[in-house]
């Protein structure tokens, strides 16, 4: 032992000779570099002038954790995607940062009083990135892409069955062919400029955002750039954005340390108190749903007794505790406080722990002696992961004995959330901007229904809530499913993590979404 | 020269079987690409015309019969998850890796070398007994471990480099071979313990040889004898743990990379076999699996070279 | 005097041995923490008196997950040793006792398998068909069968010959039976230094793929999957990614100097 720890001092000792003599120029660089002024780290030169102090700030670096999935807004759907590029794409409708959609590429629109009938404005003026005013036509092209009418292969369900219609030139009607009041939303989509070919968009998108892209190197970054001729003055305000890709969180928040890192989104909740003094960060809800997930058509998790016993053996305030360091909002039913109008408070009150309960219901379920339970994480989720690890070891009281089952994400989408194939698992489901798009997921012939949840009266909750054009009563409608979910409980709800950025002191105008994007637009460098 | 035909028959037998088997098993094992690339939020169209578009609903023969046509031509597809020619991104990784598993070669053998002459020169049982417990920590020393410690001490203390932020070599030499260091260093220490346990041992053997003895009498100079004669016959154990060493730290590279997130062809692995980018993973492993070769190819080489007697065969 | 440098490596090697598994026994009685207890209230703790080497994460004690996880390392390493024992054994003799076409076949495969980086291939092998300690021993011991094979072969091929098996043979002994009782026995003492410098290598590795996140699945401890999950915390906590480590170098210096010192007894003049 004393030998071991001997030989390891020895072998850091010869280690520090040879470092020595390798990096001797960056040496004296690094060394006057003090912790109040790291901005310019990375080219600190003793002449680092104003001017390049100043070049230095009208780009931001920002954090991001994954490769985008596809460039090309149509094909894309990965989240991590739409955080990036929801600043190169605009609809002809937008979300703002209440969780509202607002008029973008189109100047107004209305809805016919039956419900059927989108009919768009087009505001004029508005340019592409390559110049080009926006037309009609390139609306068009964009919905009809979407729908299929292009290259014959659809690309977004939602469009499938929608007739488009161009009025004229400033004017085009979507019918559709029932009610859907949750239809609004599909039209954030990103409009596209037409007769660029099919591979070009993939390649180098070109949009109507605030910011135009520069280039990708996978693995490395995606650098965007101001457009100058962005339909709102004065936006946006930093010259260049630099999402830089680390596949790790450690490593991005090392980097932030260093100081080359300006923004960093979904900061882990351990580093907060290790955050150099140049730095702030904001937080807030962030609209998703960490739950774990029961697999309803399982033997015993179909026993809603079951289901209810292990949401009173489970210990929220706990977990959120333990693994998110008390920052995260707990939830009682699949919807986030943060879609104020539609969400049921409340809810996340009624399983507090209690453990003697459980044990009565796991008794009157016929369990009385516990069972064995599987719970299936996705390995790359960290959050997940020591969740899980929380729940096993909180189960043990009512003896039953899960055990973590850690598998690759692909594998997870393609076992667990397509094949259904598990028992629990643990997963965030990011937020919508419409209720029905959180809620229908439990609907019974829903497709991506992985927790085989079916009950008549939620379905019929959900499709009436569908043709409500009444906001009032569609918030009604969706509380109501809320309670529902609450009472049968086909997962236990943990929390809506929250959302932690962190941003260099200098920068300023953050703006929290209850969407999966980062919008740099609103942005500056005080 | 029939040694070669040889060797080259059961090279292109062997990369034929790797190609059929990584084919195989991705047709078996669960995951789908598509999925793990569009995420929970992907749309029933979309998946289906992504899934055309790649070809996925054509029969595994069909697939494979394509794949290595394209790949007899140089052509090994598209990566699904990033979307580049197969053959560019492993180009651009090979680049990184390949320089990490050379400055750790390099100071492998500049450090490695030298203690083992010295330590053989002296021998005296003090030497004897320090250089083997030395060699055998080292040997133990897993580099992953010794990687998060200089994280620790390199990065977070004395600030030296930043963990996690590569610099491509292109951009800029000195940080680029800065970050490289550290982790090469990583890599080399296990690997210095170990030519320095059989180098000198090999070194003390070959001392004590008559011819040694002959060479001096001769009145050879001793370093004169040390290069002339000792080394070169104490080399030939060597080049066989060198041939290793270099196999190894290809292998070791996947888990350091992973340490210090350098971009190298091991992350890149592990990212094509968790997003089951099967185009990217065959291409990668008939890759490894050609360098490798290579490798021992040139052992058997190096052998030869240096001692003639050594037949190739 | 060489010999008894040897023979210092074999005691060192011994001792070390001999106190991790003294671990692994105690462990299957006693740790003082539960391993898996969380106690948030003391996240972090550096080494004291109630926790000698601190607490992780969720405030569980890191000296009681050491402990478990030796029994980790040792399972790994035992099972796998033994998949490769057992078909290394199975392929070397074959291979070297009936020698010809049966042996260049053979021994092919063992080539193609050494020549593939080990950790490469149990990164795959794992990743393929599924993360878990299962398959990670069922990989570690693939990658060693090779070593045993050659050793049983070579062992077979210097024994063949002797006169003492042809006699064997004709007295109708059955093949079986002259492989494992009279040639067999005479390749064991390579075979448990082998075994010794196999078992090294093997908790080296499981510990390399744990800490990839492919080997040993939480909320058991593993040395290698502690290290990964210390490393998020290395600003905060470096004691906890130390203590791994030391572990780690210590079985793995441990069973290479007990087979390096086994092999210097059985022939010293090496």
């Amino acid at each position: 032992m004393k030998r071991n720890v001997l030989g390891s001092l020895m072998v850091l000792l010869l280690v520090c000779v040879l470092a020595g003599c390798g990096t001797e120029q960056k040496n004296d660089t690094n060394s006057d570099i003090t912790n109040q002024n790291q901005t310019q780290s990375e080219n600190t030169n003793e002449q680092s002038t104003n001017e390049e102090i100043m070049a230095k700030q009208d780009k931001v670096v920002v954090a991001v954790p994954q490769d985008p999935d596809y460039l090309d807004p149509h094909l894309s759907a990965a989240s991590g995607t739409t955080e990036i590029m929801f600043n190169v794409f605009e609809g002809l409708l937008k979300a703002d940062p209440s969780g509202r959609v607002i008029p973008a590429i189109a100047k107004d629109y209305t809805i016919s009083n039956d419900g059927l009938t989108y009919t768009f404005k087009l505001q004029q003026g508005i340019h592409f990135h390559n110049g080009k005013e926006v037309t009609m036509e390139d609306v068009a092209y964009s919905y009809k892409r979407l729908k299929g009418d292009i290259t014959g292969e659809p690309l977004s369900e939602a469009f499938e069955e929608v007739e488009i219609n161009v009025v004229d030139d400033e004017t085009i009607a979507f019918q559709l062919t029932e009610v859907n009041s949750g239809f609004l939303v599909n039209f954030t989509k990103a409009v596209i400029p037409s007769g660029l070919g099919e591979e070009a968009h993939n390649k180098t998108p070109i949009g109507t955002g605030p910011y135009k892209f520069k280039g990708y190197n996978p693995s490395q970054n995606i650098v965007l750039e101001k457009f100058d001729d962005y339909r709102i003055e004065g936006i946006p305000k930093i010259n260049e954005v630099e999402f830089r890709i680390f596949a790790d969180s450690q490593s991005a928040f090392m980097s932030l340390l260093a100081g080359e890192v300006d923004m960093y989104p979904r900061m882990e909740t351990e580093n907060i108190e290790m955050l150099p003094e140049n730095y702030y960060y904001v937080e807030g809800m962030q609209n998703m749903v960490q739950l774990m997930s029961m697999n309803n058509a399982t033997e015993p998790l179909n026993d809603v007794k079951v289901r209810q016993a292990i949401n009173y053996a489970i210990d929220t305030d706990f977990i959120i505790e333990a693994v998110a360091n008390g920052k995260g909002t707990k939830l009682g039913s699949n919807m986030s406080p943060v879609m104020s109008f539609f969400y049921e408070d409340g809810l996340q009150d009624k399983y507090n722990i209690n453990i003697e309960k459980a044990k009565h219901l796991l008794k009157d379920a016929g369990y009385e002696k516990g069972f064995e339970l599987t719970i299936t994480v996705p390995s790359n989720y960290d959050l997940h992961v020591k969740t899980a690890e929380v729940i096993v070891e909180q189960l043990k009281a009512v003896d039953i004995q899960a055990s973590i089952e850690l598998v690759e994400w692909g594998i997870w989408l393609d076992r667990v959330y397509k094949g259904r194939d598990y028992e629990t698992t643990i997963i965030g489901l990011t937020g919508k901007l419409d209720p029905n798009n959180i809620l229908f997921r439990y609907e019974t012939n829903y497709p991506r229904n992985y927790m085989n949840y079916s009950n008549e009266q939620y379905d019929t909750i959900i499709a009436q809530a569908v043709k409500t054009t009444n906001e009032e009563e569609r918030a009604r409608l969706y509380k109501e499913a809320q309670v529902l979910l609450a009472d049968e409980v086909p997962a236990v709800y943990i929390m809506d993590p929250n959302f932690i950025v962190a941003l260099k002191s200098n920068l300023k105008g953050y703006q929290l979404y209850p969407l999966y994007v980062q919008d740099m637009s609103v942005m500056y460098f005080d | 020269m029939r040694y070669l035909l040889r060797k080259m028959s059961s090279v292109i037998m062997t990369l034929f079987l790797v190609t059929v088997i990584t084919f195989i098993v991705f047709e078996i094992i669960p995951g789908d690409p598509i999925a793990a690339k569009l995420g929970i939020e992907a749309d029933k169209v979309q998946i289906e015309a992504l899934r055309k578009e790649l070809q996925l609903d054509q029969p595994l023969i069909v697939r494979y019969k394509d794949w290595i046509g394209n790949a007899l031509k140089g052509d090994l597809g598209i990566s699904i998850r990033f979307d580049e020619p197969v053959i560019n991104l492993i180009q651009i990784r090979m680049m990184v890796t390949s320089r990490l598993a050379l400055i750790a070669l390099v100071i492998t053998i500049i450090i490695g070398v030298p203690l083992s002459i010295i330590t053989a020169k002296y021998d005296n049982k003090g030497i004897g007994i320090g250089t083997s417990i030395f060699s055998q920590i080292g040997m133990a020393l897993p580099s992953f471990w010794l990687g998060i410690l200089m994280t620790y001490l390199f990065g977070l203390v004395l600030k030296q480099f930043i963990p996690g932020r590569y610099v491509p070599m292109e951009q800029n030499f000195v940080q680029g071979l800065n970050y490289l260091l550290y982790p090469a260093i990583a890599i080399a220490i296990p690997k210095i313990a170990v030519v320095v346990r059989y180098l000198r041992n090999a070194i003390m053997d070959q001392t004590n040889q008559d011819y040694v003895r002959t060479a001096y009498s001769k009145g050879l100079r001793s370093h004169q004898v040390m290069v002339r004669h000792i080394l070169r016959n104490a080399l030939i154990p060597v080049i066989t743990i060198m041939g290793m060493i270099i196999a190894d730290i290809l292998g070791g590279s996947l888990i350091i990379e992973q340490v210090f997130t350098i971009p190298g062809i091991g992350r890149l692995l592990i990212m094509g076999i968790s997003n089951r980018d099967f185009p990217l993973v065959q291409g990668m492993v008939i890759y490894i699996a050609l360098i490798v070769i290579a490798i021992n190819l040139l052992v058997d080489i190096m052998y030869h070279f240096i001692d003639p007697r050594i037949k190739l065969n | 005097m060489k010999k008894r440098k040897y023979s210092f490596n074999f005691y060192i090697g011994i001792v070390i041995v001999a106190f991790l598994l003294g671990i692994v026994i105690v462990s299957f009685f006693y740790t003082p923490y539960t391993v898996t207890q969380m106690n948030i209230g003391k996240k972090f703790l550096k080494p004291c008196w109630e926790h000698l080497l601190g607490t992780d994460h969720f405030g569980r004690d890191i000296l009681s997950r050491i402990m478990m996880g030796s029994q980790t390392a040792f399972q790994v390493g035992l099972i796998s040793i033994g998949i490769g024992l057992f078909f290394g054994i199975l392929i070397g003799s074959i291979a070297g006792y009936y020698g010809g076409i049966v042996d260049e076949i053979l021994m092919r495969i063992m080539d193609a398998v050494i020549a593939f980086p080990g950790l490469l291939f149990a990164l795959m092998f794992v990743a393929v068909l599924g993360q878990g300690i299962v398959n990670t021993m069922i990989a570690l011991g693939i990658m060693s069968i090779p070593q045993f094979a050659r050793i049983t072969r070579s062992g077979f091929l210097q024994v063949k010959p002797l006169k003492y098996i042809d006699m064997a043979k004709s007295i109708g002994v059955s093949n079986f039976r002259i492989m494992m009782v009279h040639i067999l026995p005479n390749v064991i003492s390579p075979l448990i230094v082998a075994c010794s410098m196999g078992f090294a290598s093997a908790v080296l590795a499981e510990a390399g793929l744990s800490y990839l996140g492919l080997g040993v699945q939480p909320p058991n401890p593993s040395w290698g999957r502690m290290l990964s999950e210390s490393q998020m915390y290395l600003l905060k906590a470096p004691t906890y990614s130390i203590v791994p480590g030391i572990f780690i170098t210590l079985s793995v210096l441990g069973f290479n100097l007990l087979g390096d010192g086994i092999s210097a007894i059985r022939d010293p003049r090496k």
